[in-house]
């Protein structure tokens, strides 16, 4: 906090504390003034009023507390369930639209049904939940202990179901996920394949001039399978590397290609 | 008939490979990631095996690389004689390795004395 922020709120907190010791000293000089008269000041009234209203403030505090304890006392899973609750909503929701997505990559396996149906099940348990959590705001908090044991017992069967239905909707969530994603990334990988020109001109004239060295006869077809190998090379640096190797081995290339015999050329070449 | 090619450590990895599935057709790339070596030393290597007979080799059908929008790729496999001269060449490599000298039979003797 900076300085002149703090200053200001200790000048704020200084006025508010002025604003109700000053009315209590000045109520006090006017009690003595009605006790004096014997008849009440509008600045009594006013005084009375504002402490009226300061008892009502804590007695309502007090009874607000009071009745959180009391609920919290009797329900002791409804903040459980209200967990439970918003964690399925975002499963079922996760659910569902990895199983959309599924359906418009156009994968349709296993796995990929197994999380529709589950997301449907989820939203099932979702609405049950919702339902008990509902009933445990509407119902009366039980009279005796074997009312509140059933009760509970009853909540407790319907909370591990739930959490097991979350459990296993997160399992499948992920695992269908994990496939959508792998199918996104595979297909993106072969679109950019497909779409982008990825070898670069001056790889493309170091291939020319590797090739170019060989013997004649064979120039242009290592010169096409070489281009073809650095196509199908993922990364700028892989390709870099690829086409160096292939310049350090092509005196080694030329030597061998120079001593094969006249015979083999034919088979060679096409 | 074409004198076999030179059995270095780098050719009996590429045959090693090719020997995994001796049917299969592969690419110049495939083996290279498949052994490990550099695009530089595995392509000489189909080059010998290939003047020798051992190795066969084909460009790929218009309708397959045009389907996957890349160019064309050459295609090897072993021939049936390369695939056997393989084996035994392989066999020979393992049988004549040399065996690490011990330090001691290093130590030299006294001339004229039998050891």
């Amino acid at each position: 906090m900076k300085r002149g922020t703090r200053l200001l709120c200790v000048i704020v907190l200084c006025l508010l504390g002025a604003a109700i010791l000053i009315p209590f000293f000045s109520s006090l000089v006017t009690l003595a003034h009605v006790v004096d008269v014997g008849r009440p000041t509008p600045h009594v009234l006013l005084v009375a009023a504002s402490i009226a209203l300061v008892i009502f403030i804590v007695w309502y505090r007090m009874y607000v507390s009071v009745w959180w304890e009391d609920r919290r006392r009797h329900n002791p899973q409804a903040h459980d369930l209200d967990v439970l609750v918003h964690r399925l909503e975002q499963a079922a929701d996760n659910a569902f639209r990895v199983a959309a997505s599924a359906e418009a990559v156009g994968i349709s396996g296993r796995r990929v049904r197994r999380a529709g149906r589950v997301a449907l099940r989820a939203q099932k348990a979702v609405s049950e939940l919702t339902w008990v959590r509902r009933h445990i705001d509407m119902q009366p908090p039980p009279m005796n202990v074997e009312d509140m044991q059933t009760a509970q017992t009853a909540r407790s069967v319907v909370l591990r179901n739930g959490w097991r239905t979350l459990d296993r909707t997160l399992s499948v969530v992920s695992e269908a996920n994990a496939l959508v994603m792998a199918e996104v990334r595979h297909r993106s990988r072969s679109a950019a394949a497909t779409l982008t020109p990825r070898v670069s001109w001056a790889v493309r004239g170091l291939i020319y001039a590797a090739a170019k060295l060989l013997p004649a006869p064979y120039s242009g077809r290592y010169h096409e399978e070489w281009l073809s190998l650095l196509y199908e090379v993922p990364r700028r640096i892989g390709r870099v590397r690829q086409t160096l190797s292939l310049l350090l081995g092509t005196p080694r290339l030329w030597w061998t290609l120079r001593r094969s015999s006249k015979g083999d050329l034919d088979h060679w070449i096409t | 008939m074409v004198k076999g090619p030179r059995m270095t450590r780098q050719t009996q990895a590429v045959l090693r490979q090719a020997l995994v599935e001796p049917a299969r057709e592969w690419y110049g790339l495939e083996m290279v990631w498949a052994t490990g070596l550099p695009s530089g030393t595995v392509y000489p290597i189909i080059s010998r095996l290939e003047r020798c007979g051992w190795i066969l080799s084909r460009w790929e059908d218009p309708a397959e690389h045009e389907a996957e929008g890349r160019p064309r790729r050459r295609y090897y496999r072993l021939s049936a004689d390369g695939a056997e001269h393989a084996r035994l060449a392989l066999a020979k490599a393992r049988q004549t390795r040399t065996v690490p000298v011990p330090w001691g039979s290093l130590r030299p003797g006294t001339p004229g004395a039998t050891q």
